[in-house]
């Protein structure tokens, strides 16, 4: 396995530290780990008037050393949507064709969830103890309830007990500055590590590759890279390549391996690499439960991020939409967090203005609500830009905008928001109405590698093998034709695990992975 | 001590918060900035203030809200800063508001109170 970083030093990790404390050991001239690439190493390109917001983790397990865990099963609502509405190309398989597979991951990774079983979030008899709500949580469920709209237990790549010998999560709520005891998913720890054990796995660190390469016969024969270190350039040979450098990195390696074959880029005969990007769109609405206000104040940490979760219900009421699709709602952020940033929205000063905000601190709750974005041909990634990294190769140009169908739709998740703040009785903090976050910023990118049955409209079959190139693997959020409401991860890794590939290819030891 | 002009310049570049990745990192400021926001304080946009409470004996705040209002980009600035530098204080975060968070426990209990439930 090529990989971009190297391991990150888990004792290293700053969890624990307090924001005092880490202002202190920043004026001491010392640094928490660079988990986020820096882009003065390698940028990327936006048109000016559409910034999008990557986040890249360079090194081993990714993202997923500062991941939210959210982990959430697709239904068939979301398998069949593109083949009920029509728009864009179908899922070339359903929930109970990934069903095992969602199970295999759920009892390797270990994820803590209720009972709870719906259309739109299958549920999982593997799922470990859920975590308790908070005050907050507790009472916008209530609200929730009263009008009809159902929340369940949070699902979190947790551990909430003691599972496959790993230590399990003592509720310290630092889980984004990374877990120092490993108590959540990260794929080093949990995937790369057990595989390194069997022997038959080498990693090779600040491995930045460039391009796939192929041999006269059209394969794949192995890939061209640089080491991170001394800029040397490198190559190595394999019979199967298996490509998983995250969406956008993934492209970009793909669209980079041009060949007399393949001028498109490796597989992309068809011009479907690089477009039908999708993300969420998502906006934050702050509000002050009533029962709480100049309440006690607990720790409220938990396992960071919320314990509840809204799942999808706009397909329930039978009313007609002018929108395809549908949104679910997060709640991380809700009671006593480690800062006061709500006070910047209210007005006041002096005495008067520090007792408000201690009335207000422990009555805090936070409203995410995220929506499917649909794919579109032009919202995509490309290499044909000007600028190139330090090693001459092309960096990924990502053109993104926010189309009509999605601006319906955030209509109706402010209402929503709305709705379940009046049946709470809250006081929302300030909010623009129709204000969404910069594209990116859902940290969830895909559908620019995406499967499907048609090969004139898909790069990818149903096991994440390319049309075009047998012997070509993409297994990360890539391959995905739509991108739902819901955080990818999970299904990232049960597609992933589907057959053949993790039977007859993994299992062999024969292939590359980057 | 530095000129108004380079002050102001100085608070002007300072991060807003939505350019930090604050989800995840928290904010949090350094010496320097805050010895900036010490010393925009001091400077003269607050003292004449302060100098007129004195004289009307009119509660400071009032003045000065009245001669900032709160969508004057500069006093909006200094009061976030305050915010932030307070916040992420163990005076502030630890002693005033109760946080005692980053801390292993043995379990979470989560909401105990009957009548937050009804579901
Ligand atoms: C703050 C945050 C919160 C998130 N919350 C959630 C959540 O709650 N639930 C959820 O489902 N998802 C969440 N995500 C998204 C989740 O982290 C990603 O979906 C997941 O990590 C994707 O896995 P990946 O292996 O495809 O990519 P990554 O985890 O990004 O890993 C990419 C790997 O490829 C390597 N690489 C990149 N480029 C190259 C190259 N050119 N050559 C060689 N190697 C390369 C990198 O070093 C890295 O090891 C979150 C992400 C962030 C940052
Ligand atoms: S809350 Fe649990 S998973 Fe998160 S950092 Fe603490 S111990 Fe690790």
């Amino acid at each position: 396995m090529l990989d971009a970083g190297s391991k990150f030093n888990r004792p290293s990790f700053w969890t624990h530290i307090k924001p005092w404390e880490w202002n202190a050991r920043l004026d001491a001239g010392r640094k928490p780990p660079q988990f986020l690439l820096d882009l003065k190493e390698q940028p990327y390109e936006y048109p000016k008037d559409r910034y999008f917001d990557l986040w890249r983790v360079w090194g081993r397990r990714g993202k997923t050393n500062i991941w939210g865990r959210v982990s959430l099963r697709y239904g068939d609502v979301d398998f069949e949507g593109p083949a009920k509405d029509g728009w864009e190309v179908d899922w070339p398989f359903r929930y109970k064709d990934l069903k095992p597979y969602y199970d295999n991951v759920d009892q390797l990774i270990g994820v803590c969830g209720g009972p709870e079983d719906l259309d739109v979030l299958p549920g999982s008899q593997y799922h470990l103890p859920p975590v308790a709500p908070r005050c907050g949580e507790q009472l916008l469920r209530r609200a929730a309830k009263s009008i009809g709209i159902q929340m369940v237990a949070g699902r979190r790549a947790v551990l909430t007990k003691p599972h496959n010998g790993r230590a399990w999560c003592h509720f310290c709520g630092a889980c984004g500055r990374g877990c120092d005891i490993s108590a959540f998913f990260n794929s080093s720890d949990y995937l790369l590590e057990p595989a390194l054990k069997t022997g038959k796995l080498e990693i090779v660190d600040n491995a930045v590759v460039a391009e796939v390469l192929v041999g006269n016969d059209g394969k794949a024969n192995g890939a061209r890279y640089f080491d991170r270190a001394s800029g040397a350039e490198r190559t190595v040979r394999a019979r199967t390549v298996i490509v998983a450098a995250s969406c956008v990195d993934s492209t970009r390696i793909l669209l980079n391996s041009r060949s007399r074959r393949y001028p498109n880029g490796i597989g992309n005969s068809n011009d479907v690499i690089g477009r039908y990007l999708v993300e969420q769109v998502r906006f934050h609405v702050y509000a002050f439960m009533p029962e709480l206000l100049g309440g006690p104040v607990h720790n409220d940490d938990g396992i960071c991020g919320e314990h509840l979760y809204l799942p999808r219900f706009n397909h329930r009421d039978g009313r007609k939409r002018d929108y395809l699709r549908g949104f679910g709602m997060q709640f991380w952020g809700c009671g006593a967090v480690p800062n006061a940033n709500f006070a910047k929205s209210l007005d006041g000063f002096g005495a008067d203005f520090k007792r408000d905000i201690k009335k207000r601190y422990p009555a805090l709750v936070a409203l995410h609500p995220c929506g499917e974005v649909l794919p579109y041909r032009d919202n995509r990634i490309t290499v044909d830009g000007t600028q190139k990294d330090r090693y001459g190769v092309p960096v990924a140009r990502i053109d993104y905008k926010t189309g009509e169908n999605e601006r319906k739709m955030i209509g109706e998740m402010y209402e929503t928001v709305e709705a379940m703040l009046r049946a709470a009785k809250a006081e929302a903090l300030p909010y623009t109405r129709g204000a969404l976050d910069h594209a990116g910023s859902a940290i969830h990118e895909h559908g620019t590698v995406r499967m499907g049955r048609d090969s004139k409209r898909s790069a990818l079959n149903g096991f994440c093998q390319m049309h075009e190139v047998k012997n070509v693997f993409v297994v990360d959020g890539t391959a995905f034709p739509t991108a739902t409401e819901k955080n990818p991860t999970l299904t990232i890794l049960a597609v992933a695990g589907r057959r053949p590939l993790s039977g007859r290819v993994i299992a062999e030891g024969r292939g590359l992975g980057l | 001590m530095p000129s108004r002009r380079d002050l102001l310049a100085g608070a002007a570049a300072l991060p807003v918060l939505s350019e930090a990745q604050t989800a995840y990192t928290p904010r949090v400021f350094t010496s320097a900035e805050l010895d900036l926001i010490r010393d925009l304080a001091e400077l003269t946009r607050f003292r004449p203030a302060l100098a007129a409470a004195a004289a009307t004996k009119a509660p400071a705040k009032d003045v000065i809200t009245r001669l900032h209002p709160a969508e004057d980009p500069f006093f909006k600035q200094l009061k976030d800063l305050t915010v932030d530098a307070y916040d992420a204080s163990r005076e502030g975060l630890a002693q005033e508001f109760g946080w005692h968070g980053y801390t292993a426990l043995a379990e979470f209990k989560g909401c105990t109170h009957k009548e937050h439930q009804g579901d």
